[in-house]
């Protein structure tokens, strides 16, 4: 598949996705609400790949029914607390619902050296891991590891 | 994210699943009573969006305020992280997102790198002092966490 065909396939896919999930669009106010944020890069956040459905077949797990709203778009996924509240207060870490077991979940800010950069840059890494029994899409038991990047 | 030059993901599937990939259960170590484990994987395909705004929209930018449009280009990211040192311990019961858990907040440190045409990344050497907010732990959540399973 060329650039461009695999361009088109990920806007198709994103739409498809929003038009399912995400009816209510993206709102001015809640961009400006949520814009704010750090410098440099990121480590994590989203668009639907080929590869990531690829990988994910008819035993792929669902994502847990809340999350955030980054941009006034709901995903399905809570970062991690930036104020440290004490553990009672945090949202399910874990991405994926029906699910039973260990879970690993970070959230680190550092710098590093990039091509072309003579400062440092800034990095945001929202990353983590899900390990243990699921029911799947296909409404089957499984087992497996998911890796948030 | 402003002035937010990279942005690397691994996707949403169309059914929502967010920045999740499907891994091999060995990238995980983990013991979530001690408030350990590692995650470490190498060379894993993700994309990089740009910013979180293109990487929310497809590649789409935004309008107001005006973030432009950049089409994902594939990128190669690489990262090992701890969890270890123990700052907290609790057991979590959350009704409104049915899930429970038995949680440790820990210190955490990473080390990446992103490769890409034109462009490398590389983080600067494992920091604790860089974490903001980690977190390991056994979960159930969904049908789990009512008991239907």
């Amino acid at each position: 598949m060329n650039d461009q065909a695999w361009q088109g396939l990920i806007r198709k896919r994103i739409a498809q996705h929003f038009r399912q999930f995400h009816p209510e669009g993206v709102g001015r106010r809640n961009f400006l609400r949520t814009a704010a944020g750090a410098a440099g890069l990121a480590l994590s956040s989203g668009v639907w790949t080929p590869r990531a459905s690829a990988q994910l077949g008819g035993d792929e797990p669902k994502p847990i029914p809340g999350g955030a709203t980054p941009l006034g778009i709901l995903v399905h996924h809570f970062p991690l607390p930036t104020n440290a509240p004490p553990l009672a207060q945090i949202n399910d870490p874990s991405e994926i619902t029906d699910f039973n077991g260990v879970i690993g979940d970070t959230q680190i800010r550092g710098g590093g050296t990039g091509t072309g950069f003579a400062q440092t840059l800034a990095y945001r890494a929202d990353m983590g891991f899900m390990q243990g029994e699921y029911v799947g899409e296909d409404g089957n038991h499984h087992y497996g590891t998911f890796v948030f990047v | 994210m402003t002035q937010q030059i990279h942005d690397y993901n691994a996707g949403i599937a169309p059914n929502g699943l967010f920045w999740i990939i499907s891994a091999p259960q060995e990238v995980v170590q983990v013991s979530p009573g001690s408030g350990t484990a590692s995650l470490r994987m190498t060379d894993v395909s993700v994309i990089d969006a740009h910013d979180l705004a293109n990487a929310l929209t497809g590649g789409h930018g935004f309008t107001n305020p005006f973030i432009p449009p950049i089409a994902p280009v594939p990128a190669t990211v690489s990262f090992d992280i701890e969890w270890s040192g123990v700052l907290e311990r609790a057991i979590v019961v959350n009704e409104d997102e049915d899930f429970t858990g038995q949680y440790v907040r820990t210190g955490a440190t990473i080390q990446w790198s992103s490769n890409q045409p034109g462009f490398k990344f590389v983080s600067e050497p494992p920091n604790p002092a860089r974490n903001v907010y980690s977190v390991v732990g056994h979960e159930r959540n969904g049908v789990f966490f009512h008991g239907r399973q």
